[in-house]
């Protein structure tokens, strides 16, 4: 597998301790650890700046996201893994700007003493792609305990993780996240709602249109007997949940399903605590029913 | 005696002499080594400008002359004749290109004037040096082969074979017919398509100047234009197509169901079958893949009931050998896979259907017989038609398909006249209905009640029940919609054959970038390719309809015709040569050549180059790790092309100095 010392942890904002995905970052942690890998949180790491700096100050949006490489550039990392696909896109594009803008690099020069020959070797990867294109799903199912019998599994890619950059799956059509779960046991609820956008932050200035498009999403995913939703993206996993609590007011106890990260239901399903990977024992209780030990042979 | 050079500078109206000062040219030109004569004109090409040349090689003696005006693929032929009339070999003739190269190029006079004096000046310099050459004389055979037996292949053959002459029309699944013999109904005049082909097909299989190869494949190619040898294998039909009379006893015995190829899969055939009820030729042939004889060693029950004990369990490929003096290409073109537009949700989504689907849904013949049914029994009542998958679209193909927007409201048509109480949707970015009769289609088709939406549909998704919820933009309102629909129709694009690459290498000749083989002028040549002895018809070129397709292959036909006709072939001869005496036997020369032309006798142990061939381009000559002592470009030896750069460089050496100083 090539694996070795060399890879880097960019939590982000959201991932991080204080974030509001904390138990995303967690328990992707969690399952790596688990799963023998040994990933080191890039020391001292800052805010990618996301979508939203680089409108307002392109090139010091470029710099602030880029501080991160330098600072994994020098621990040698080779390969970072990102659980935010907005912080994932942030640090790839800076890096593939920096490759092709010589007055960018130039002011990478200035600033961090690092130009584009320094940074070419360091790849940043989306936890998704992390794992099932380096970890293998081989491994994966050499360590799974616990099968989930008929939980069906409503599986919701959101927007961005493979736009713009389709480097490891089908921009329209992903099936990365159906294959990883595949190794679980669950059965996953197709949906052609799976790759539109949750709303994103315009949940912050009108929910009414939010609630509209989080209605279809969850209604695609529900009408088809999805008793939980995963999603591998910090602000999908928010509005998903927000939105879910205030239409079950509004309409419905039918919305009153799971939201989680893919990887907790991966982590149950290496044997992880349920405490350990951030997963509520009210959710819990709703999925575990699902669960069947798998014996170790 | 002293070469003596004749120097004809051209003003080509305006074209050259407003850029280009032809007197002061003249005046320099006078006094270059071995120049008699100058003259300029303002059409060197017309008769008086010919005269000119004609009467000066008589008057001074010339030995050779050079005429400075267009670029010779314009006019060398011209003045070849020219001087060839006045008695002078046409290849001591050398043409300077000051038009394309000088004056078209900049608007600076002095600039121009000084490159024409120098390009002129090489010449001078180059043409001392020219050898008097003759074209070859190359007989050619009096036959012709077709490969493809759709529309267009036919079509060539029949008006070949009409005229005289022995066509061999090759097709490598069981049954000519093509394309064509899938169709319902022909846009815009909606003839029954197969009414209109199977007389022809008919024709095909009684004209005696035709020999039809059915299941058969090119293997290999060699020769040149006016004599290629074609490897031909004929692939076992366990059949024994002189004893069949298509009876169909056989696949009415035959247990072993597969999907049918024909119907794009929406039915089933059996092991032992013809493809369509009016297949040329009625054999039937077994399909070895799933005959149970040949999976399992069981079964042989269209043995036993063949009445004419056709069944031969024993065949073997056979391979065909002959000898053709032209060839034309017909090969057609393949469906785009629209699956790979995942939005779409082609063969996830059991309601959606390609045109082509459709079209065999909608056939007598089909699956349902021509009933307007859905895989699950249902008649759909709303329909929508996606123009453009894949065509027009950055993503796949840029180009535009040409005959989707005429089949998808000719499907429109077809589907409202059999559910007249659908309700028929076309998605279209433009309409193209550029053709006799078909604008007038499209305002009938309009009239007859289908709605017309123009923007793309963004997705396509599918709801519990099997109906269709497709989105789309309408722009004209200017709002994205989504409608519930029982049946979407991709009218899908076309593209070239998954093996057309293959062809292309076989037969020497140009793919244009989207994979289309490559007409040599798209104008003025458009079913010649750069293989003189290899034309193409029919969509196998590029996108392109019924007639479009039967006049291509009766202008590759005529093209072909024009070969056949003569007993001989001129061939030029600026080709290499080899000194074989002083040939190594290396073979480098073999392995770079293009057009197969440096062949290697191993008796001799030394390469030729076979005249008709080669085409001159010169690659062998470089490559030879003899060079000059062994191989000649003819027209471009190394002392032509040295002197011609002493030329250039010797009139600039002073100039270069003075430079050099003035900066130093």
């Amino acid at each position: 597998m090539g694996m070795n010392n060399s890879i880097g942890y960019y939590p982000g904002c959201s991932c991080s301790k204080n974030g509001l995905a904390k138990y995303y970052g967690e328990s992707t942690v969690k399952i790596l650890e688990h799963l023998g890998l040994k990933v080191s949180e890039i020391e001292d790491w800052n805010c990618c700046g996301s979508s939203l700096y680089r409108v307002i100050d392109e090139k010091k949006a470029y710099l602030l996201a880029g501080r991160n490489l330098v600072l994994a550039k020098k621990k040698s990392v080779e390969k970072i893994v990102v659980p935010c696909p907005a912080c994932c896109i942030s640090l790839t594009k800076t890096l593939q700007k920096i490759r092709e803008d010589k007055e960018l690099e130039k002011k990478f020069v200035e600033v961090y003493n690092t130009g584009k020959e320094d940074l070419s070797r360091i790849v940043v990867k989306h936890v998704v792609d992390f794992i099932l294109n380096d970890v293998g799903l081989d491994k994966i199912e050499e360590n799974v305990k616990n099968k989930f019998e008929d939980l069906k599994v409503g599986v919701y890619y959101g927007c961005q993780i493979t736009r713009p950059y389709a480097s490891f799956d089908d921009p329209e059509f992903p099936s990365s996240l159906e294959r990883i779960l595949s190794t679980t046991g669950v059965a996953t609820i197709e949906s052609a709602m799976k790759t539109k956008c949750c709303g994103g932050l315009l949940m912050l200035t009108n929910e009414e249109e939010v609630l509209k498009i989080i209605e279809k999403i969850m209604n695609s995913y529900i009408d088809r007997g999805a008793q939980c939703i995963v999603t591998a993206c910090p602000l999908c996993h928010l509005n998903l949940e927000l939105a879910k609590n205030i239409l079950m007011k509004k309409y419905d106890v039918r919305y009153d399903i799971p939201i989680l990260y893919f990887t907790q239901i991966l982590g149950l399903s290496l044997g992880l605590e349920s405490r350990d990977l951030g997963v509520s024992r009210e959710d819990f209780e709703k999925i575990s029913r699902k669960i069947v030990l798998t014996a170790r042979r | 005696m002293d070469p003596r050079i004749g120097v004809y500078i051209c003003h080509c109206g305006l074209n050259i002499a407003q850029t280009v000062d032809v007197k002061k040219v003249g005046e320099y030109v006078k006094n270059l080594k071995n120049v008699v004569v100058v003259r300029d004109y303002p059409y060197m090409c017309s008769d008086p400008g010919q005269e000119l040349i004609k009467n000066d090689i008589k008057e001074y003696s010339l030995t050779n002359v050079i005429v400075a005006a267009c670029s010779p693929t314009m006019h060398e032929q011209t003045f070849r004749r020219a001087c060839s009339t006045a008695g002078l070999n046409p290849y001591l003739m050398q043409m300077v290109n000051i038009r394309e190269h000088c004056s078209w190029v900049t608007d600076d006079v002095e600039k121009a004037t000084e490159k024409a004096k120098l390009l002129i000046s090489a010449a001078v310099n180059r043409v001392v040096y020219h050898e008097p050459l003759e074209k070859l004389q190359i007989p050619i055979e009096q036959s012709a082969l077709i490969i493809g037996g759709g529309i267009a292949g036919i079509e060539a053959a029949l008006k070949i074979a009409n005229s005289g002459k022995k066509v061999y029309l090759v097709e490598k699944s069981p049954s000519i017919g093509g394309r064509m013999a899938q169709l319902e109904k022909t846009f815009p005049t909606l003839d029954c398509a197969s009414c209109i082909l199977t007389p022809k097909m008919v024709e095909v299989a009684s004209n005696p100047n035709i020999i039809l190869l059915t299941y058969s494949e090119v293997k290999e190619v060699s020769g040149f234009p006016g004599n290629y040898t074609v490897k031909i294998v004929k692939k076992p039909r366990y059949i024994d197509e002189n004893k069949c009379i298509g009876c169909g006893i056989c696949a009415t015995k035959c247990p072993v169901k597969v999907p049918d190829e024909f119907n794009l899969g929406l039915d089933y055939r059996k092991a032992v079958y013809i493809p369509f009820p009016q297949a040329v030729p009625r054999k039937y042939t077994i399909d070895r893949e799933h005959c149970l004889f040949f999976t399992k060693g069981v079964c042989r029950v269209c043995e036993r009931f063949c009445p004419s004990k056709a069944v031969n369990f024993e065949q073997q490929p056979e391979e065909i050998v002959i000898k053709v003096g032209v060839v034309i290409l017909a090969t057609g073109y393949d469906i785009f896979d629209p699956s790979v537009i995942k939005s779409y949700g082609y063969g996830r989504y059991k309601n959606v259907y390609t045109g082509l689907e459709v079209e065999r849904i909608l056939s007598a013949s089909g699956p349902t017989k021509g009933k307007p049914v859905l895989r699950d029994g249902r008649v759909p009542k709303t329909i929508a038609i996606v123009h453009c998958v894949g065509s027009r679209d950055e993503r796949y193909n840029s180009y535009c398909s040409k005959i989707c927007c005429m089949y998808a409201m000719k499907l429109a048509h077809l589907l409202k006249e059999r559910i007249p109480d659908s309700t028929i949707y076309e998605f279209y970015i433009d309409i193209r209905a550029a053709g006799k009769g078909y604008e007038e289609f499209y305002r009938r088709v309009q009239e007859e009640g289908v709605i017309f939406i123009r923007g793309k549909v963004s997705e396509i998704y599918e709801k519990e029940d099997g109906k269709l919820l497709v989105t789309f933009e309408d722009t004209l309102l200017g709002v994205v919609q989504t409608i519930e629909v029982d049946m979407v129709i991709l009218a899908t694009g076309i593209v070239p054959r998954s093996d057309a690459k293959d062809l292309v290498r076989k037969f020497g000749i140009c793919s244009s970038a989207d994979g289309f083989f490559m007409e040599k002028h798209p104008k003025l040549a458009p079913v010649s390719t750069v293989n003189r002895g290899v034309f193409i018809a029919g969509a196998c070129q590029g996108p392109k309809d019924i007639p479009e397709s039967v006049a291509q292959a009766a202008a590759a036909a005529s093209e072909a015709m024009v070969l056949l006709s003569q007993s001989t072939l001129e061939v030029e001869p600026i080709i290499a040569e080899v000194q074989q005496e002083k040939c190594s036997g290396c073979r480098i020369c073999v392995s770079v050549c293009p057009y197969g032309a440096t062949i290697y006798d191993s008796e001799k142990n030394a390469t030729r180059v076979e005249k008709a061939l080669c085409q001159g381009c010169g690659t062998c000559v470089a490559a030879c790790p003899s060079g000059a002592r062994v191989m000649k470009q003819n027209g471009f030896t190394d002392r032509q092309i040295l002197a011609e750069l002493e030329g250039i460089l010797i009139p600039l050496k002073p100039r270069i100095k003075i430079e050099v100083t003035s900066t130093g």
